[in-house]
């Protein structure tokens, strides 16, 4: 096995094991910043516009993430640091400003990203990812990785990317033609209309984890999905489902008429602060 | 307690309850506090008692060291971080991250 292959296998097994530990099933999708906090890690987050994440190596660890990121994004990243904890990374601040890092922290940057693919994406739960939808990752077309991305809480190329780098599943002139579409122009023609707004794709095989937006960010759900609590407002019926928009943040409940239902969290757009407080309502009071 | 001590703790205080993200509502429910009074302690016209020092800086996960002022222990120096291109950092960010990983506690909370 060459330097790679061994970071790939040992990044893999930790990252099963961490799931393991907070008796996530290796076929559920996770949300990384609740596990992280199962792990006693805390995760906050901060507008620090030139740095995507950080791991702080302590007793009361904790993984600083930037606020101005899309979620997709923050989730890797939050993996990323996660993986620096599984591994007991750290490095002393003065040598971390040094240009050139030697070999090891290269290791320990291209391990951790592999540890965040396999902590968000383990092949077993991309598998279900697909099939329960009865979608076929080789044949699905771009809206329907951008669903099965949004139940997994990565980035719509991130999914690609892991499916044919990592997991070898899609060949490479599929990858190509996943990737020629941005997540902007999937969001535009699911809503047909131009928006710089999130759209999260919850379908009625959403489970394992609630769903977690942003004030602002649109919501498509299957047709006469009703919502309870004043978290969002619903946008209209479209030709994919019921849209509603996050307007303020707290914890509601989307139910449809068939009865599946699932939670769904609301922060603040670009939220600053402990992870723990992301979802608190805003309060009245004197 | 000077008048200039007062008046530092109420603006580490105010920075503290920002970085964990809560408004003067959110933290006077946490702390069963009426919001006007977590209003006169961030403006430093009301002192704060060294027990409801420890609440705010439990909240916040931050060290009451840190919102009074007392100076950096040498040990902050030796942080241990995991980053990818801090050398990429602005200067602005580095003061910024710098600042607010010494203020964070380093132990879990009642050790």
């Amino acid at each position: 096995m060459n330097n790679r292959q061994v970071l790939a296998k040992s990044a893999a097994m930790r990252a099963l094991r961490i799931r393991a530990s907070v008796h996530a099933k290796p076929w559920d999708a996770i949300d990384v910043f609740d596990l992280a906090q199962q792990l006693g890690v805390e995760v906050r987050f901060a507008k620090i516009s030139s740095m995507e994440g950080m791991y702080l190596r302590q007793d009361a660890p904790v993984i600083l993430i930037a606020s101005e990121r899309p979620a997709g994004r923050q989730r890797f990243s939050c993996a990323h640091e996660l993986g620096h904890h599984a591994f007991g990374d750290g490095t002393r601040v003065d040598e971390l400003f040094d240009p050139n890092p030697g070999k090891d922290r290269q290791d320990d940057e291209v391990r951790a990203d592999m540890f965040a693919g396999m902590l968000l994406m383990p092949k077993s739960a991309v598998d279900r990812a697909f099939s329960a939808r009865n979608l076929n990752p080789v044949t699905a077309n771009p809206v329907e990785f951008y669903r099965v991305a949004c139940w997994l809480g990565v980035g719509y190329s991130t999914l690609a990317r892991h499916l044919h780098y990592a997991l070898r599943t899609i060949p490479q002139d599929r990858f190509f033609y996943i990737d020629r579409f941005t997540p902007k122009a999937i969001r535009e023609s699911v809503l047909d209309q131009s928006t710089s707004e999130e759209l999260i794709i919850v379908d009625e095989q959403w489970s394992s984890r609630p769903v977690d937006a942003a004030v602002g960010d649109f919501l498509l759900l299957p047709p006469s999905t009703s919502a309870e609590g004043q978290y969002f407002e619903k946008r209209g019926d479209i030709q994919y489902g019921a849209l509603f928009q996050a307007v303020t943040p707290g914890v509601g409940r989307f139910e449809s008429s068939s009865g599946w239902a699932t939670f769904v969290r609301v922060s603040r757009k670009y939220y600053e602060g402990r992870g723990l407080f992301r979802h608190l309502e805003e309060v009245e009071y004197d | 307690m000077t008048i200039e001590q007062r008046n530092s703790i109420a603006s580490r205080l105010r920075l503290a309850r920002e970085r964990a993200g809560l408004s003067q509502g959110q933290v006077a429910k946490l702390v069963e506090m009426h919001r006007p009074s977590v209003s006169e302690i961030e403006a430093g016209r009301r002192s704060v008692a060294a027990e409801e020092l420890t609440k705010f800086a439990n909240i916040y996960s931050v060290t009451v060291g840190w919102l009074t002022g007392e100076p950096r222990d040498p040990a902050a120096d030796r942080l241990e971080l995991a980053a990818r291109e801090l050398s990429k950092l602005k200067p602005g960010d580095v003061d910024l991250l710098m600042d607010l990983l010494t203020s964070l506690r380093s132990k879990p909370e009642g050790e």
